[in-house]
């Protein structure tokens, strides 16, 4: 490594490579602290060049390497086996152009998601993918996982906003997949790179959608008894065929934890579940929408509901929605921030199940979902020093993965499979499909260098690479 | 097109013709009812095709979901006419919706008439099944509006146009039917209105298309006939056109793209032109362009003159052993 190390010092210089324990802690693990591995050094390239000079570098030393952005992913995704090099892309930040007249703009990886929207709003446009950590997740984090948010439900997710990418490939050659222009490529590689888990390439510039900013937003609340009756009234809204651009549940768990939180935005404590509906688009559309809307929530027996047409209204209700993960987070030494998706006629099924699991595991769960997508995030808290809780939380979230599969949904709708769900990608596909993703991802990245060990079930000898539950090593 | 053609009736009668091909060392070539070979494949010899077209079934439509379960032979028209009675359509509006099959619009690159509000054609596909060319079945995706497991293989294989699986299976999405839609004519001179350059003081198109020289637009629950005295139009004449224009696009030898700023220049050519994507009908796209005053780079022509040079080594990572789909005679 030494060799290595004196290498990418002279690339990027002294300042730029770290390897010594305090300079690696920060690596050591992403938002899932689930698992913790220290890699053997951290590279932070401050241009394209040197980037691709750092990758040429780890190709002829044969050292494995992973992408890293903001560490904020939560499937571990952005973790490197011993021995291997972590390529920190933050201070590749820049906005190197904005096209405001064809709506798009071409950013390097670091660039964070929101601050992008900040931007371009002077044009009237903004990025629509919009991830729980979108004021310190990167662009080119949410190119590697695919990243989806609230808003997705309308808008799609990042696979629908990255329109190209330069892209560095394993062996430090660059090639460009994609076109910001509404003609795609015969073979869509710029789709595949997508939601790859940094297997595939390193984005080094990335071509983004934007989209206009809304002539009108409304935000409706509805305060219900019970979780079945918010998903009920998500149903009835998305059969009448209203678009509405975010559909947002809280369980009576969640809520508790935002109104004792610094989060607190007056949800009704009583509430079994709170439902945020949000429309945007034209404005007289939009509120005669808003008036469906507003008919439908009243329709299942509500405890209250909002209707927010200011923007200090409208953030006054999402206020809780958006700090719910920080809240929740204080709940436990430890938490364990779930992904499944079940078809949307399916939610009140499967958080039954969510709740059974509850009781029987004895672990607390808070519960979030993007209703309209089906998405659920249920929220564990626990120590993970306790080895008997952190055994509970997994097979607990074990059982909640199976029950997604069974009810025909996915594993992971917007996380990723990372190193979390790989165990379990062999249940939702089968060993003929496994072992064709394998053999492309060896297509793009023959040794396996770019993030081994991720999206796909790990190879034999490679789990003991990754220690569980904060397994730090004496 | 004189090689022979194999049309199996079921996704096991083509699993089985194509395990018999590979034994054989003889190259297939997936495709449907060849309404868009002509333009993707113009020299394709291969020695026999697959032709999905029987595989015709909608297999299932899950109204509350909003999803659906097709085989490739079915048509756009036929998947409309099942799904309109829950108030669903597909995504997409593409040139030979009634002739064309779901397989063809999918796996090649085509123009959507939607694009604007939902996005290209693939944006709709959330799953499939498939075929590699040594006959072993594979899925992707998921039945779910979301998920990112696993490699997003089936957004590869879409565009592959046939030569790295062939596909026996699709699970789409569905969107709502526009619930309020008014149809326009729009004068020339009110296109800027249409294509405002400040999207905010745009007006809110869902559709806005070109044919034969005329310019139409549809917005769902927006009224701008006051604000703009634009011609409103019955529905029934505004579906005319927008088939016309489905019509021409699939006539043409080309579909280029242009830089959404440019979209104001095609009102200017006579071809067919979906302005909100910028996107326009040529035989001769490239002359099309250097009429605009455009430089070649700026547009973007489809099917694209070159073959990717990453096809063979995919080809060879999905079936390492068996003659790859479309591999010659």
């Amino acid at each position: 490594m030494s060799a290595l190390a004196a290498e990418l010092r002279r690339i990027v210089g002294t300042a730029a490579v770290r390897d010594d324990p305090a300079g690696l802690l920060a690596y050591e693990s992403d938002a899932l602290t689930l698992f913790r591995c220290k890699p053997a050094a951290v590279v932070l390239p401050g241009t394209r060049d040197q980037l691709i000079e750092v990758v040429a570098a780890l190709h002829r030393h044969d050292v494995p390497f992973t992408a890293r952005g903001a560490g904020t992913g939560l499937s571990g995704g952005a973790l490197v086996p011993e021995g291997g090099v972590i390529l920190g892309l933050a201070r590749l930040n820049r906005i190197l152009e904005v096209r405001p007249e064809d709506a798009c703009a071409v950013v390097e990886p670091g660039v964070v998601n929101a601050e992008l929207s900040r931007a371009v709003e002077r044009w009237g446009l903004r990025y629509a993918p919009d991830p729980a950590s979108q004021n310190v997740c990167t662009v080119g984090g949410n190119l590697a996982e695919n990243a989806g948010g609230p808003h997705c439900f309308r808008h799609g997710m990042t696979a629908q906003h990255v329109l190209s990418a330069e892209v560095l490939l394993a062996d430090g050659s660059v090639e460009t997949w994609g076109t910001t222009l509404a003609a795609e490529d015969d073979l869509d590689l710029r789709g595949f790179l997508v939601g790859s888990e940094g297997s595939v390439g390193v984005a080094l510039r990335i071509g983004v959608r934007l989209i206009p900013l809304p002539e009108c937003v409304v935000t409706l609340f509805g305060a219900y008894d019970s979780v079945q009756d918010a998903c009920a009234t998500v149903s009835d809204i998305v059969a009448a065929g209203l678009t509405p651009v975010a559909l947002e549940v809280m369980d009576q768990k969640a809520v508790a934890a935002v109104e004792a939180s610094l989060y607190r935005a007056g949800y009704p404590l009583e509430a079994g579940a709170v439902l945020l509906v949000e429309v945007e688009g034209p404005a007289q559309k939009t509120r005669d929408d808003a008036d469906e809307i507003e008919a439908f929530l009243r329709r299942r027996r509500p405890l209250r509901v909002e209707r927010a047409a200011t923007p200090e209204q409208r953030l006054a209700l999402w206020k809780g929605r958006k700090g719910a993960g920080g809240a929740l987070g204080r709940l436990g030494p430890d938490s364990y921030v779930m992904d499944g998706v079940v078809p949307r006629s399916r939610l009140a099924q499967v958080m039954d199940y969510v709740d059974q699991v509850e009781a029987e595991s004895g672990l607390p769960v808070a519960n979030l979902f993007h209703a309209g997508d089906g998405n659920i995030h249920p929220h564990f808290s626990y120590d993970a020093r306790d080895p008997q809780q952190a055994r509970a939380v997994e097979e607990a979230g074990a059982r909640i993965l199976r029950r997604c599969l069974q009810l025909g949904g996915s594993l992971t709708g917007e996380h990723g499979i990372g190193l979390e769900k790989q165990a379990f990608l062999g249940e939702q596909f089968g060993a003929a499909d496994i072992a064709l993703m394998e053999r492309l991802r060896r297509a793009f990245n023959p040794r396996d260098r770019l993030n081994p060990g991720k999206g796909l079930p790990l190879g034999r000898g490679c789990a003991e690479s990754f220690h569980r539950h904060g397994g730090y090593r004496a | 097109m004189s090689a022979e053609r194999l049309e199996p009736d079921s996704a096991a009668a083509a699993a089985e013709l194509t395990r018999a091909a590979a034994a054989a060392r003889r190259s297939l070539l997936p495709c449907g009812r060849h309404t868009r070979l002509r333009r993707h494949f113009p020299d394709a010899a291969p020695a026999a095709w697959l032709s999905l077209r029987r595989l015709d079934r909608i297999r299932s439509v899950d109204a509350d979901d909003q999803t659906c379960v097709v085989e490739p032979g079915v048509s756009e028209h036929a998947l409309n006419e099942a799904v309109a009675p829950h108030g669903l359509e597909l995504g997409a509006a593409a040139p030979c919706a009634r002739e064309g099959t779901l397989g063809g619009l999918f796996l090649a690159p085509d123009v959507s008439l939607l694009r604007a509000p939902w996005g290209p054609p693939r944006d709709q596909v959330l799953g499939a099944s498939w075929l590699l060319s040594d006959g072993t079945p594979v899925r992707s995706g998921a039945r779910v509006v979301k998920s990112v497991a696993g490699y997003d293989v089936t957004r590869l294989f879409l565009g592959s146009r046939g030569r790295l699986a062939a596909c026996t299976e699709l699970t789409l999405r569905l969107r709502p039917r526009p619930r309020a839609p008014r149809w326009y004519r729009v004068p020339p001179v009110q296109l800027r209105a249409w294509l405002h350059p400040d999207p905010r003081q745009r007006v809110p198109a869902r559709l806005l298309f070109q044919v034969d020289g005329a310019l139409w637009a549809q917005t769902d629950g927006v009224d701008v006939a006051g604000a703009l005295h634009a011609g409103r139009v019955d529905a029934a004449e505004g579906l005319a056109a927008f088939e016309r224009c489905r019509a021409a696009f699939g006539a043409a030898a080309q579909r280029a793209a242009l830089p959404f700023s440019a979209a104001a220049a095609l009102a200017g050519l006579a071809v067919a032109a979906d302005l909100l994507a910028a996107s326009f009908a040529a035989d001769d796209a490239g002359a099309a362009a250097a009429a605009l005053g455009l430089e070649a780079g700026l547009c973007r022509v489809v099917p694209q003159p070159a073959p990717s040079p990453w096809l063979e080594r995919l080809q060879q990572a999905c079936a390492p052993a068996a003659v790859p789909f479309g591999g010659g005679p």
